[in-house]
């Protein structure tokens, strides 16, 4: 899996290529954050193909915008923000019976299985990460999208605000209060 | 290095550095952690809780996609950008619908196609293959070193990582001279025995047939004969994973593969099937007692059943499904010391008129109960 690097001479290259058109510089673009969106998308719809959908057509808006696009620095930011704003809209006109006003966060599969296959890998104890994972579960929704684009995405906490358009000031009392608590649980 | 010693729980678990040590587990990280660990062991306990936090958030949230399957998914957005000129995009992009085109949507159109590419070139595959084994397909052209067993009595083979293997007659192993950092692999053909020392960081991957063993530290033995039938892999101490080679995809995508595997305990044992390809989980079929903190005598007198298969099920660490109240009632008086586990449930079973089969790795007792 690669690893969350930021962005340095390369990238900003790659960029300038695709805004001049160079579709497979786009292509190593979408590539280096394919997995990162996906993570991320999963965790607001469980159906997988139709978050594949909403990262096809985010790529191919942002390659019919690509002229106009600025020289960002941020790109998987915004690539996060508008992923995140598509798939609120495409699932919004989907359920059209749901009115929920936020995105619903959450793991991919919770269950035990997973954990108990993986408990191999680690030397935690098993009944530890069990009651940790309970407690996650547990968090709010903010609360646990705030966690997984801290320690996933190692995003600061202004680029979490803008992306989910909340102050800054609240990601970081969620944050700690979320990290309190689940401190308190070990 | 400094930086770290006015560090609490909290600084820790948001720390760049500290996060990618947890996750990813390289050896820079690792080894800087582990001497940092040495050098401040006040801080020892804020970190071991600020690491035990990030793995509980990394476990619960990884989500699993393919190279392959993200591959795909570029293709057919290349595909897309390439056959649309721009003022169609642009009018995509502007609207709030998104269109599809055919293949965009029909994906299936493109599963099918490469479907029948790879059936394609798995025959081609087969028809070269036909006659090797899948021993000498897997070390074919790889540097390793061999030791076949050409005796008729047990051979002892001590690996480079102090693990050590048990070849029987006939069997035969190949590793590399030298185990890479990062994992141990060897190939096996026939049966073996291994004893796999201890090394969290470097995994010892058994190839045997079409099933790959991963395991960390643990004995257990593996029957593969060249082109058998059937394949099995039968733990003695410790866990290990089991997965079909087909599956067992080398990457670093370690979650993705988690959903494939079989994990097995002690005196649990897998028999692969060459035909279907399936996996099913049984009791090993000789099980051993394990060794641990309290030793049970097994010399019961009027013992009620369900503390006897309690006994058992703590001793042979198995699984023994049984209706607790029923067998409550069902009191036992035997010396059960000397014999075999399927044997003492033998006796059980006779002295209470019930009966037991195994199902997925686990024992279960059918009893109607006792009523005198």
């Amino acid at each position: 899996m690669p690893s969350p690097t930021d962005q340095n001479a390369d990238d900003s290259e790659l960029w300038n290529a695709f805004r001049a058109g160079d579709d497979i510089a786009f292509g190593k673009i979408a590539r280096q954050y394919y997995r990162s969106l996906f993570s991320y998308g999963v965790k607001f719809s469980k159906d997988r193909e139709f978050v594949k959908d909403c990262i096809q057509d985010l790529f191919l808006e942002l390659w019919a915008k690509r002229e106009t696009i600025g020289d960002t620095n941020f790109v998987k930011f915004y690539l996060l923000k508008s992923l995140r704003r598509k798939i609120h809209r495409e699932s919004q006109k989907q359920q059209w019976q749901s009115d929920d006003e936020d995105l619903n966060f959450e793991a991919e599969h919770v269950g035990e299985t997973s954990i108990e296959q993986q408990i191999i890998e680690i030397e935690t104890s098993e009944a530890m990460l069990k009651m940790l994972n309970q407690q996650i579960v547990l968090l709010t929704k903010r609360q646990q999208e705030i966690i997984y684009l801290r320690f996933f995405e190692n995003m600061d906490n202004e680029s979490i605000a803008q992306v989910m358009s909340i102050s800054k000031q609240s990601v970081a009392n969620l944050l700690y209060r979320t990290i309190q608590e689940l401190k308190d649980k070990l | 290095m400094n930086q770290y010693q006015e560090y609490s729980l909290e600084d820790f678990v948001l720390d760049a550095q500290f996060q990618n040590w947890v996750r990813y587990k390289r050896d820079n990280d690792v080894t800087f952690w582990e001497t940092y660990l040495q050098n401040h062991s006040g801080q020892s306990q804020d970190i071991m809780r600020a690491k035990t936090l990030l793995e509980s958030v990394y476990i619960h949230y990884e989500s699993h996609i393919d190279d392959r399957e993200i591959d795909f998914e570029i293709q057919e957005l290349l595909t897309k950008v390439r056959n649309n000129n721009d003022g169609i995009l642009s009018a995509e992009a502007a609207g709030i619908a998104p269109v599809h085109s055919f293949f965009a949507r029909n994906s299936i159109f493109w599963a099918a196609a490469t479907i029948v590419l790879m059936l394609g070139l798995g025959w081609l595959y087969q028809q070269n293959a036909r006659s090797l084994t899948d021993y000498e397909r897997m070390t074919r052209g790889k540097s390793l070193h061999e030791e076949e067993n050409d005796s008729n009595a047990n051979k002892l083979i001590t690996l480079t990582d102090g693990s050590r293997v048990t070849l029987t007659p006939h069997a035969k192993i190949s590793f590399p001279e030298k185990f890479p950092a990062e994992k141990r692999e060897v190939y096996l053909s026939g049966e073996a025995l291994f004893h796999v020392s201890k090394d969290a960081k470097r995994p010892f991957l058994v190839y045997a047939n079409q099933l790959v063993t991963k395991v960390l530290g643990t004995t257990f033995t593996i029957v593969a004969q060249d082109a058998a039938k059937k394949t099995s892999v039968d733990v003695k101490v410790g866990k290990v994973s089991v997965f079909r080679e087909n599956d067992f995809v080398d990457t670093k995508d370690q979650k993705a593969l988690q959903s494939k595997g079989m994990v097995l305990t002690a005196n649990q044992k897998v028999v692969y099937e060459r035909e279907s390809t399936n996996m099913i989980k049984t009791i090993s079929d000789s099980p051993q007692l394990i060794p641990g903190e309290n030793t049970v005598s097994f010399n019961f007198v009027n013992t009620p059943a369900s503390e006897v298969l309690t006994d058992l099920e703590d001793a042979y660490q198995v699984d023994i499904i049984f209706d607790k109240d029923l067998l409550r009632g069902c009191p036992i008086t035997a010396s059960l010391t000397n014999q075999s586990l399927y044997k003492k449930l033998d006796i059980i079973c006779e002295a209470i008129e019930a009966r037991y089969e195994m199902l997925d790795g686990q024992i279960v007792v059918y009893s109607k109960g006792c009523k005198n």
